[in-house]
């Protein structure tokens, strides 16, 4: 239990890479959070003499969002001394008060009223913080069990959970299904609200500028309660991105290939806290063997059997120096960079010897020793990171990850080389290794992913073809899967080609021609000589090694102006592909800009890791202060695999 | 006047005990520098697995720049095939 609810340290670390660099400071925001829930377990005018406790209850589901706000600590300040999850309901002898921490889901309101009903000769109090707030079906199930006498109900909104530096996530896991699919625009009033939170504490926004008829509907909401800010003198955040998820879903479902999303990709990444590695551990014993001649007794080792043990490894991006300067690169640099930093570490381990053997006296021997924590402690770090990358090499070097890499990239490369008649064999192909993965009883969601990115790129043509594909995934991965298939042509990523109203969010070769999508790389494939070290770090813009995805270039393009800026005409047409609305709007500020206002961008649906890479590699590629000071909000962390099973 | 010159002796031999102590001390900590020597070799070789990585693609794009020119190359042939068919015919009627 401890273990999920450890300490989170907030203190930023300095690298010399980013020295220079303004680093948005989320720590305020943190104190808001915690205030916020604490004047709520305050209403309940618990009393803090030591012979009353308090239990918190918490949903697993967001137990992890929890602890990245709160310490155990700080709950004990409260009275709170007892955390527990749903699945673990019971009473000790000194509990008095019973806080039930969730989000409303009707499973839960059954347990919540279960476990009253049966409590209730004990003189209990209890209350319920549902996030963000009681819905109505939960209200008329605790109303129907008559229980709305002993429960005292209050709303917390988590809003945004820093996850970095520069990322707050809303950890909603099924807003894409229900937002986009179903159509359900309920919880597009907590982001809103969300922003308003976030500019009372930092300062207005100056623009707000969208895509997606979804950002249009938050860009509404920021508009009428804009009155509830107070006038701040000087505003960190001055133009507010907000784009729609169903702009551009090819990022998401191709393979991500930076360090950090590989590691969410093959291992996932829980709460941007920890990862667990699964390690095949052989138990050798001694054995003793006895051969039919009489010759002496032997022993030989043996594998005996193979055990599985779960590792928890920390992987935190805060104090973590090696893993804010690599996770953002393409994985193909990343043991470059270990390399690297093994050998600095090894000469700082060199002059220390050097030094030793040189020392006279002993505030010179203090001075040394002073040394030497900081060097173990990066050597701990690179172990940590040298463990995961020789993990992540095992899974990319096999040739089914290549090959799916090459087919990814074949689909998009033909998008902006429309060559006649070529689009017909690439299908082909595609589907040729959508077919052999079916019958190898790859990983569903791997296969889906591909349909899905063929679906949404080249297209398939033949309705037999479709049709074959769909007969024989489902004789492969059984009937039930009938209705994943289903769900996913509702939303729009599976379809023929001749339905238009399937494949809405198809796009266009146009598109990709317009924005220089697949990035031509003639001069460093023409060269016969070997690639020199430096020069692969460089390619900052290779996170999906030569394509580039839509929004990174949208905001590229609209942050490039500073004078025009997002009123471009020429980017406006260009967006016209896509057949969702755009707007700009401007606010009534009184608040100051200066040249280190930052800039947020909202992926409404979610966002991948690797996709936040592309838009910090554009950071790092203009510089400080010309507009691409980036803060990321999204109502979740996803890759491929988690949106495919949320829908 | 000896006693005082004696414990100024006693201190500064203490003193430099201390001082070797500590000296080979760290001299030990500091042979722990194998495990470094070890991540270095680690990483070497995972530069040449990660190389992999990054060649494919640029075997697609070759690949499929290939293919587009090999079309290309195709069309080109059929359509100055189907010119020669017309063309030769009418310089043999009137030679």
């Amino acid at each position: 239990m401890n273990k999920n609810n450890k300490s989170f340290n907030n203190e930023e670390s300095v690298s010399p890479e980013l020295t220079g660099s303004v680093m948005f400071d989320s720590t305020d925001w943190i104190k808001l959070k915690t205030l916020q829930l604490f004047s709520i377990i305050d209403s309940f005018k618990i009393s803090l003499f030591l012979d009353e406790q308090v239990t918190l209850v918490i949903d697993r589901q967001i137990s992890g969002p929890f602890s990245l706000i709160f310490t155990l600590q700080q709950l004990n300040e409260r009275g709170i001394h007892n955390l527990t999850y749903f699945e673990d309901l019971k009473v000790t002898d000194k509990t008095k008060s019973i806080i039930f921490l969730c989000r409303p889901r009707l499973e839960l309101i059954q347990k919540i009223s279960q476990f009253i009903q049966q409590q209730k000769q004990n003189s209990l109090k209890y209350h319920l913080i549902a996030i963000p707030n009681l819905d109505a079906s939960s209200n008329y199930l605790l109303e129907s069990e008559g229980l709305l006498d002993y429960l005292k109900i209050e709303s917390y909104d988590f809003g945004f959970i820093p996850y970095d530096n520069d990322l707050f996530s809303m950890e909603i896991g099924d807003f894409y299904s229900r937002c986009f699919v179903e159509n359900d625009n309920y919880q597009l009033n907590s982001i809103g609200k969300s922003f308003i939170k976030l500019q009372q504490l930092y300062g207005p926004f100056k623009t707000i500028v969208g895509k997606g008829s979804k950002s249009l509907i938050i860009s509404e909401h920021i508009q009428q309660l804009q009155t509830l800010i107070p006038p701040i003198e000087q505003s960190k955040l001055k133009t507010l991105i907000l784009i729609d998820r169903t702009v551009d879903l090819i990022p998401l479902l191709c393979t991500q290939q930076t360090y950090q999303g590989l590691i969410d990709e093959e291992i996932k990444i829980s709460n941007s806290q920890s990862i667990i590695i699964e390690k095949d551990i052989e138990i050798r014993e001694q054995v003793l063997v006895s051969p039919p001649t009489q010759e002496p007794k032997k022993f030989e080792e043996r594998v005996v059997r193979i055990e599985k043990e779960k590792k928890k490894l920390p992987l935190s991006p805060f104090s973590d120096l090696f893993y804010q300067q690599v996770k953002d690169l393409s994985f193909s640099s990343v043991p470059t960079m270990l390399y690297l930093n093994a050998q600095s570490i090894s000469n700082g381990m060199n002059e220390l010897k050097k030094s030793n053997s040189q020392l006279l006296s002993l505030p010179e021997i203090k001075k040394l020793l002073s040394k030497i924590p900081d060097v173990n402690k990066k050597q701990q770090l690179l172990e940590l990171h040298t463990e995961i990358v020789q993990e992540l090499l095992k899974r990319v070097n096999s040739d089914d990850f290549h090959q799916k890499i090459s087919i990814e990239f074949e689909m998009l490369f033909q998008m902006s080389n429309n060559f006649i008649g070529s689009n017909g064999n690439t299908a082909s192909s595609v589907l040729d290794f959508i077919e052999n993965l079916i019958i190898r009883k790859k990983p569903m969601y791997q296969v889906l992913r591909l349909l899905s990115i063929c679906c949404l790129t080249v297209g398939i043509k033949d309705q037999k073809q479709y049709e074959n594909i769909l007969k024989s995934f489902i004789h492969v991965y059984g009937i039930q899967e009938m209705t994943t298939l289903m769900r996913l042509e509702k939303a729009g990523l599976l379809g023929n080609n001749n339905n238009n109203n399937n494949l809405k969010f198809k796009l266009s070769s146009q598109l990709f021609k317009n924005f220089n999508l697949i990035i031509d790389n003639n001069e460093n494939s023409s060269s016969s000589g070997k690639e020199n070290d430096n020069d692969k770090l460089k390619e900052y813009d290779q996170v999906y090694q030569g394509y580039i995805p839509l929004i990174t270039r949208i905001i590229e393009e609209g942050q490039k102006n500073k004078q025009q800026g997002w009123f471009n005409k020429s980017l406006e047409s260009k967006l016209n592909c896509i057949d969702q609305p755009f707007f700009i709007k401007e606010l009534q500020t009184t608040s100051n800009y200066d040249i280190n206002s930052f800039t947020m961008v909202m992926f409404v649906g979610g966002v991948s890791f690797a996709e936040i890479s592309s838009l910090r590699t554009l950071k790092k590629k203009y510089g400080r202060g010309s507009g691409y000071d980036f803060i990321f909000g999204t109502t979740s962390l996803i890759n491929g695999d988690n949106f495919l099973k949320n829908l | 006047m000896s006693e005082p010159v004696n414990k100024v002796k006693q201190t500064q031999q203490q003193v430099d005990d201390v001082t070797n102590t500590m000296h080979i001390a760290v001299g030990k900590m500091l042979d722990n520098q194998q495990k470094v020597s070890e991540l270095t070799d680690k990483s070497e070789n995972m530069k040449q697995g990660a190389q992999q990585f990054k060649k494919k693609t640029n075997e697609i794009k070759r690949l499929m720049w290939c293919r587009n020119i090999k079309l290309t190359l195709i069309i080109i042939a059929v359509v100055v095939l189907l010119l020669v068919v017309i063309i030769v015919p009418i310089v043999l009627k009137f030679t």
